[in-house]
């Protein structure tokens, strides 16, 4: 597994200048369930960040508060400089059309085609010809590795790792400059999930796109990042080279990175007693 | 109780917002007039069946039970005046909204709540489209124009059915009903019958996307919020059609 770092020949990123987002102080509940006392996380362009931490900590709800599908309590969230929080839905549209997501369940519409649906941001944004449009979604479905006639099909026909890269094509489709990928290779086999590490690489490599991976795979972790953030307890813990943090000598970060949960070392010295 | 309380109230105000959103996103081009079109058909369509089958079977019904009461006071060939007001001042608008919005109401929020688990209405939002304009308005128009009008045919099909057993059962020609029929009727029978019809349109096609959009729990979700809606629409239209009907009365 060590190799992969040194195969990845990923972009060197410039972390001088002004961050593309910038998380500051978010706090955010739901209900009693708190999720975030103090979230501070600066994204810079280029660069593909991997958020992990355990279930349920709130890896999801990050994207969701950047691209405003839920509001913050209080604290800031910045996009090229500016603040989002407080912006109605109206307001949010010209940001949402530089910022994308790719939803968990990959979220097709299943009522249209796969072809309309990447064609629908487009449809959208308005100003293209049908044949532009046509030619955008032929493009983007061979760029996720999809022939075009894939287009005609219905999202129902598709398998688990068609649907997560038709909806990548969705996301990619108005050529945005920031994309957030929420658990992108949950339940997809082995041989899905390295072709959606790569394609995470490849649009990087490619189109210079900012990536923001949220997962509790860490093989995606190591094999798409720059770099790795655990989300821990309300709070970003650590933000760090993917080389570093499978060093950590950090207890958290490290039983996460190794797949352990606290205590597994007593209780494996337990049994072994005799 | 105090916790039902706040939630119907809670539902209330959030419904208010839905309508006033909906009705901004209404006005504000541009209109979806092929997606209106498609929807006013389907649901026209779809329910044409069930509404025609109602009607013609409280008409049958109601005359009968009217003719037979009339007769005690040998006033049966009176029975076209009282059907007829009675189907169209209530019976048809009412028991066709009921039955329809049970239908259309329940196959609007499964579809909407399956689109709002699946993360599809959140896509919506995130890809810089307004699911409300979408999705909600188009069902709204479409609802609101599609009731009355399946009102307007469930009038007739049970008028037709109330002539058929008045013949049948009472020996009443169908040119003698009709002429007392229309001897009768005033255009303020239909028109209050119509008027009600088409708020009962809206506030189904309203009740029924809110509970949709804001299904929540995967398929069991689904399943729940379909029952609240068929509840929901139930309970509405009874209680709006006597609002309406002592509204109109006042008019």
């Amino acid at each position: 597994m060590s190799d992969h770092a040194t195969d990845r020949h990923l972009p060197v990123i410039d972390y001088s200048g002004e961050p593309i987002v910038e998380y500051r102080h978010v706090a955010k509940s739901f209900g009693p369930k708190v999720i975030y006392t103090d979230l501070n996380l600066a994204i810079h362009q280029g660069e593909t960040i991997t958020v992990i931490g355990a279930s349920g900590v709130g890896k999801s709800v990050m994207l969701k508060l950047l691209i405003g599908l839920l509001a913050t309590d209080s604290g800031d969230i910045l996009f090229r400089g500016q603040n989002l929080v407080g912006l109605n839905e109206e307001a949010y549209i010209p940001m949402r059309r530089q910022v994308s997501m790719l939803f968990q369940s990959a979220a097709l519409f299943d009522s249209v085609s796969v072809g309309e649906n990447i064609a629908f941001p487009l449809r959208e944004i308005g100003g293209f010809t049908e044949e532009e449009i046509q030619q955008r979604v032929e493009e983007k479905l061979v760029l996720v590795g999809l022939t075009p006639e894939a287009a005609r099909l219905e999202p129902s026909e598709l398998s688990g790792g068609m649907r997560k890269r038709v909806g990548l094509a969705r996301a990619i489709a108005t050529e945005p400059a920031v994309i957030l990928y929420d658990e992108p290779t949950t339940g997809l086999d082995p041989i899905n999930t390295s072709r959606i590490s790569s394609l995470i690489v490849r649009l990087q490599q490619r189109l210079g796109i900012t990536s923001v991976v949220v997962t509790h795979e860490m093989r995606l972790a190591f094999d798409v990042s720059n770099r790795i953030a655990m989300l821990h307890e309300g709070e970003i813990l650590t933000v760090d080279t993917p080389e570093n943090i499978r060093l950590s000598t950090h207890p958290v970060v490290r039983n996460f990175v190794q797949g352990k949960f606290p205590g597994f070392e007593e209780m494996e010295h337990q049994e072994t007693l005799p | 109780m105090s916790k039902v309380i706040t939630s119907f109230l809670e539902a209330f105000g959030n419904v208010n917002l839905l309508i006033m959103r909906a009705i901004r996103a209404m006005l504000k081009p541009p209109y979806e007039l092929g997606e209106i079109f498609f929807q006013v058909y389907r649901l026209g369509v779809e329910s044409l069946s069930i509404a025609l089958l109602t009607a013609a079977f409280s008409g049958l019904v109601i005359t009968l039970q009217f003719g037979y009461a009339m007769q005690r006071f040998g006033a049966t060939m009176y029975v076209g005046n009282a059907v007829a007001t009675a189907i169209l001042r209530e019976l048809g608008p009412v028991l066709t909204a009921l039955m329809v919005g049970g239908r259309i109401g329940a196959g609007m929020t499964a579809e909407l709540g399956s689109m709002a688990v699946t993360e599809q209405i959140d896509a919506m939002r995130a890809l810089g489209a307004d699911p409300v304009k979408k999705l909600i308005v188009p069902r709204v128009v479409a609802t609101t124009i599609a009731l009355p009008l399946l009102t307007v045919l469930a009038n007739v099909v049970g008028i037709l059915g109330a002539m058929l057993l008045a013949k049948t059962e009472f020996n009443i020609s169908f040119h003698f009903f009709y002429n007392k029929m229309f001897g009768s009727l005033q255009m303020a029978d239909f028109a209050s019958g119509i008027g009600k019809s088409v708020f009962f349109g809206f506030f189904i096609a309203v009740i029924s996307c809110y509970f949709g959009f804001n299904t929540r729990g995967g398929t069991e979700g689904v399943g729940m919020a379909t029952t609240k809606t068929v509840v929901a629409n139930s309970i509405n239209i009874l209680l709006a059609d006597f609002i309406l009907t002592k509204l109109f009365m006042v008019i």
